[in-house]
């Protein structure tokens, strides 16, 4: 199963380094979806026709959906080790 | 036009072909071609998130708080972010410890505790209860507006029937039999409900076609796209205000929304369920961490566009928000595509009813009620052939009795709150159990007691502001509790506790409730102590990734059961056929053969308690296991006493290398004094023949002459002269002999009296030179004497040091030649210690390097072989070296044969005031 030592922080020094870009992405996205961003976007104006801020949340959510999905998607598998057991029944080892 | 019996039928239609789905996937499991082990199903069965509340309330909620149904998608999105690290964690010390629920995760985290696990299930059932009152609320009311077809309804005018003729009784009763159809066909081993999962999976595609087919009709059927839509809205000042955020406080209701909703993606029993419980690979978790937020995301365009056109179409504002995805469709005459609202909406519901029913189900059982029958002895479970028939019962009835707790509150609360508001009561409750769920994976010195007192604290909190309020609201408790607080205590309003006003009622609440449940959880845990489970738990869970982690305990068990007695048991929960084969399995993995063997060794019982744990529950499964395994757990009291018992090994064998060092020193300082004592003896016999030998050299001589004397009466006068001058040098010599040893036997036994007092040094060298003057003119030698004038006077025995120098000088004299050698005294000061140094030097023949080390012991005369005839006694230097060690002074000599001997000694300024002898 998972021989490889790992480091006792599961976010630490991580050889694809996929946990710090989930961190950075975790960060931005509470950047994007929270005041005082926010309150920039939240006047009452209008983009081709839309509303600012309903334009602006679904985008940035979406955009923090793409970058997700890269982030997983690209990011080369770790070790095989690393895989966790695929299914039930591993007990007592 | 919609009749009543098409609904039902089409609805009933539905439901079939979702059981046929799970029995499908069911069918799939067991020939070990699973349905569901691929990340799409994983990803859209997590969907089950979205239930009624998302189908039809978000549309309410952001008809009248505009952008503020978003929240509670946004939350989610940023959990499924550190999913990979969170969720798959989890995931992990799930498989491994065949965690069964989020009460069961809880209970083994700490320690396997039933009291964490009931409290847990408790708060669940109580917390959930209003979320499920909200799906059946929303399946009634659609219903009751979709046969009110083409005419509709006006808000407050659906009234509550008696029971029998009430629609959300049925719809309770319906989604009890079908859940109870789906979760509780029979007690799985193997913990997974696959064809469910299946089945939710399908319902979450149909709620989102249904939504999105809403959705386009609305906003491109009924208006011309986006565009026209919200400049149509535009116009109305009144909807262009839903479009902002609003004011500070709106900010804070925003950031506590997405932060509940953040953590109940974790928390609710359901999502832990189909999250963590439910996952078949770890591996889907990296396709469902995006591709769950992008399902909110597309389920979430429409719902502003479907408030704002409802808003629009329904100006006068006597039509429930909540049913505009029916309402719209409806009177603009699509009929069909508001029946797949409707079917849309009933899959929201039934998916969450019953995967929420199926987790509290199992969590009722395994942590409420088989913890509490297997203590009840007259039962006597143990010793049951059958109890799955029993765990099933138990089950069904637990679903039945949560749905109707459901409908209670539906019927209690009624109409007074919208779907929204009703959810975010549960959405509170559950996130009490974010800081013991998530912090103890993280945090390995959480304590059992620190999680109990967070999760008290913390419901207790969220009871208080929330859910009575609610009651009050309804009329179920007296107003002024709301109004003015309990006992009329303004401090204590519970929407406005401690004064902290403004806000709404559900970000109030959970910023108190949190801030107690994390408050008492980390205080609670710093000051309590794990036990040895705990610490055990503990460390499997936070260390899952470790090599040594995710084994389960079996380290726990040290005793070993019976075979047939073990197997028994788990045949009494699993049934015969199941354990036989889990048993083979086992067998074939590790490699042996169980036939042969009578005892099962702890791993098995491990295992076997690993397998009890995924139908029982961790903390009964243990309970179990303890009645058949021989060999008690280890408790702390035994933990702490192998420590006692290996520090005191280790204390003990240190004391004995500590004791052997010692015996060994005692052993060499016993062979040193032996040395000594033995030197000493052959010292004392020397002295003894030494001083025998010198007495009688003098005797022999005295009486040899006067026996001349006496023979010979005639003999001349001068020649009778001589011998008697011999007769008296003799005898004076065996006097001083005699003196001498008196003296160093005094001095040895250290009864010579001493009499201290102020001695100029110089004084005492002039004296002891006028003493010895006589010594020197009789061979010619001349004596040089060199006094330093800053020796300083000392606190010393006068005649002594009188004694001491006349010794030296005497000495010197004795081995000078007679006009060639010339001797000198000097005294100085001494530049370090205070004191002074007298040194007597000739240029005599010096003294053999081999003899100087002795020669200041007894009768240690150089040339003794030599010279026939020594010519001093012997003693001197001995008594010289008595004296200056007990006038706390050194005496030693340099010498170099062939150019004369140097005796210096060094007198301190105070000599010591004891009449102890110096050291030697």
């Amino acid at each position: 199963m998972n021989q490889e030592p790992r480091p006792l922080a599961p976010w630490s020094g991580r050889q694809n380094g996929l946990n710090e870009k989930l961190v950075a992405i975790f960060l931005l996205a509470l950047a994007l979806f929270n005041p005082p961003l926010l309150a920039v976007f939240g006047v009452p104006a209008s983009f081709l026709g839309l509303p600012i801020l309903y334009l602006y949340l679904f985008v940035a959510w979406a955009g923090v959906i793409l970058a997700l999905a890269l982030a997983m998607e690209r990011t080369p598998d770790e070790t095989p080790e690393d895989r966790g057991p695929g299914g039930a029944g591993q007990a007592g080892g | 036009m919609l009749l009543e019996w098409t609904v039902i039928g089409v609805s009933f239609a539905y439901l079939c072909l979702l059981f046929a789905i799970a029995y499908y996937g069911d069918k799939r499991a067991d020939q070990g071609r699973s349905l569901i082990n691929n990340p799409y199903v994983y990803a859209l069965s997590i969907a089950v998130y979205c239930t009624s509340w998302t189908f039809y309330g978000s549309v309410g909620r952001a008809a009248s708080s505009g952008i503020h149904f978003l929240p509670i998608y946004l939350g989610p999105t940023l959990m499924a972010v550190v999913w990979w690290i969170v969720l798959r964690k989890m995931v992990r010390i799930s498989k491994a410890n065949r965690i069964t629920s989020i009460a069961d995760f809880i209970s083994s985290r700490y320690g396997k505790s039933q009291l964490l696990g009931g409290l847990v299930t408790i708060i669940a059932v109580i917390g959930i209860m209003p979320y499920i009152s909200l799906q059946l609320k929303a399946v009634s009311t659609t219903f009751t507006v979709l046969l009110s077809h083409p005419n509709l309804p006006v808000a407050g005018q659906i009234q509550s029937a008696p029971i029998l003729t009430d629609t959300a009784f049925w719809v309770a009763v319906l989604l009890a039999a079908f859940s109870i159809l789906f979760g509780t066909r029979h007690i799985d081993a193997s913990e997974h409900h696959e064809g469910m999962v299946a089945a939710i999976a399908f319902e979450s595609v149909v709620k989102l076609v249904a939504f999105v087919a809403v959705g386009l009709l609305v906003t491109f059927g009924l208006f011309g796209g986006f565009g026209d839509l919200f400049s149509r809205a535009a116009e109305d000042p009144r909807l262009l205000a839903l479009l902002e955020v609003g004011d500070a406080g709106r900010f804070g209701d925003w950031i506590a929304l997405t932060l509940l909703s953040m953590v109940v993606i974790v928390c609710l029993p359901r999502q832990f369920q189909v999250a963590v419980v439910e996952n078949v690979d770890e591996a889907h978790i990296r396709k469902a961490v995006w591709m769950f937020p992008l399902y909110l995301l597309i389920i979430n365009i429409f719902v502003l566009p479907i408030a704002f056109a409802g808003l629009i179409v329904f100006p006068e504002g006597d039509i429930n928000p909540d049913i505009f995805v029916l309402a719209l469709p409806m009177v603009k005459g699509y009929e069909g595509i508001a029946l797949l609202a409707f079917i849309g909406g009933l899959s929201a519901a039934t998916g969450m009813v019953i995967v929420e029913t199926i987790a509290l189900a199992t969590m009722v059982c395994n942590d409420l009620v088989m913890p509490g029958l297997l203590r009840v002895r007259w039962l006597a479970l143990q010793s049951r052939k059958d109890l799955t028939r029993l765990l099933l019962a138990i089950r069904r009835w637990t679903i039945v009795i949560v749905i109707l707790l459901g409908y209670l509150y539906v019927r209690l609360i009624g109409e007074s709150f919208a779907l929204v508001s009703i959810g975010l009561v549960s959405f509170c409750a559950a996130a009490q159990f974010a800081p013991a769920l998530i912090g103890g994976i993280f945090w390995r010195g959480a304590t059992q007691k620190g999680a109990v007192a967070g999760l008290v604290v913390g419901f207790g909190v969220w009871l208080y502001t929330l859910l009575l309020p609610s009651f009050a609201r309804s009329g179920w408790l007296p107003e002024s509790f709301v109004t003015d607080g309990i006992f009329g205590i303004a401090l204590l309003r519970p929407y406005e506790l401690f004064g902290l006003g403004g806000l709404e009622p559900v970000t109030h609440s959970l910023i108190w409730s949190m801030m107690a449940n994390l408050g008492a959880y980390v205080l609670v845990s710093l000051l309590t102590r794990q036990s040895a489970m705990e610490r055990i738990q503990a460390a499997l869970f936070v260390d899952v990734f470790r090599p040594s982690g995710g084994q389960g305990s079996s380290r726990f068990w040290r005793g070993t059961a019976m075979l047939a007695e073990l197997k028994a048991l788990l045949a009494r929960f699993l049934g015969r056929e199941r354990t036989e084969r889990a048993f083979a399995q086992y067998a074939e993995r590790r490699g042996i053969d169980l036939a042969r063997q009578r005892e099962a060794d702890p791993q098995l019982v491990s295992f076997a308690e690993n397998l009890l744990g995924g139908t029982i529950g961790a903390a009964s499964a243990r309970v179990m296991v303890a009645t058949v395994s021989k060999g008690e757990t280890i408790g702390l009291q035994e933990v702490m006493e192998i420590l006692d018992e290996a520090s005191q090994v280790i204390a003990y064998s240190h004391q004995l290398e500590q004791k052997s060092r010692e015996l060994e020193a005692a052993t060499a300082e016993l062979r040193e004094a032996n040395e000594r004592l033995k030197e000493l003896d052959r010292m004392k016999d020397d002295f003894i023949s030494t001083v025998t030998h010198e007495l009688r050299t003098p005797l022999t001589s005295i009486r040899s002459f006067s026996e001349i004397l006496h023979d010979n009466p005639g003999l001349a006068g001068g020649q009778r002269q001589e011998f008697l001058a011999i007769i008296i040098r003799e005898s004076e010599r065996l006097t001083r002999l005699i003196n001498q040893v008196l003296d160093l036997a005094k001095l040895e036994a250290g009864s010579m009296s001493w009499t201290l007092e102020r001695v100029d040094p110089a004084e005492v060298v002039r004296e002891a030179v006028n003493a010895t003057s006589q010594l020197f003119r009789d061979k010619r030698i001349p004596l040089e004497v060199q006094l330093d004038p800053a020796a300083p006077i000392l606190w010393s025995d006068r005649d002594r040091l009188i004694q001491v120098i006349i010794n030296l000088l005497s000495n010197a004299v004795k081995f000078c030649a007679a006009d060639r050698d010339r001797v000198e005294v000097r005294l100085s000061r001494e530049s370090a210690g205070g004191g002074v140094v007298i040194c007597v030097k000739d240029t005599g023949p010096g003294i053999p390097f081999h003899a100087q080390p002795t020669i200041f012991e007894k009768f240690q005369q150089i040339g003794d072989m030599l010279t026939a005839k020594p010519e001093g006694t012997g003693l001197g230097l001995a008594i010289c070296r008595s004296i200056v060690e007990r006038l706390g002074g050194r005496i030693w000599v340099s010498s170099r044969p062939g150019s004369g001997a140097e005796f210096c000694f060094r007198l301190p300024e105070r000599a010591p005031a004891g009449a102890k002898e110096g050291t030697r």
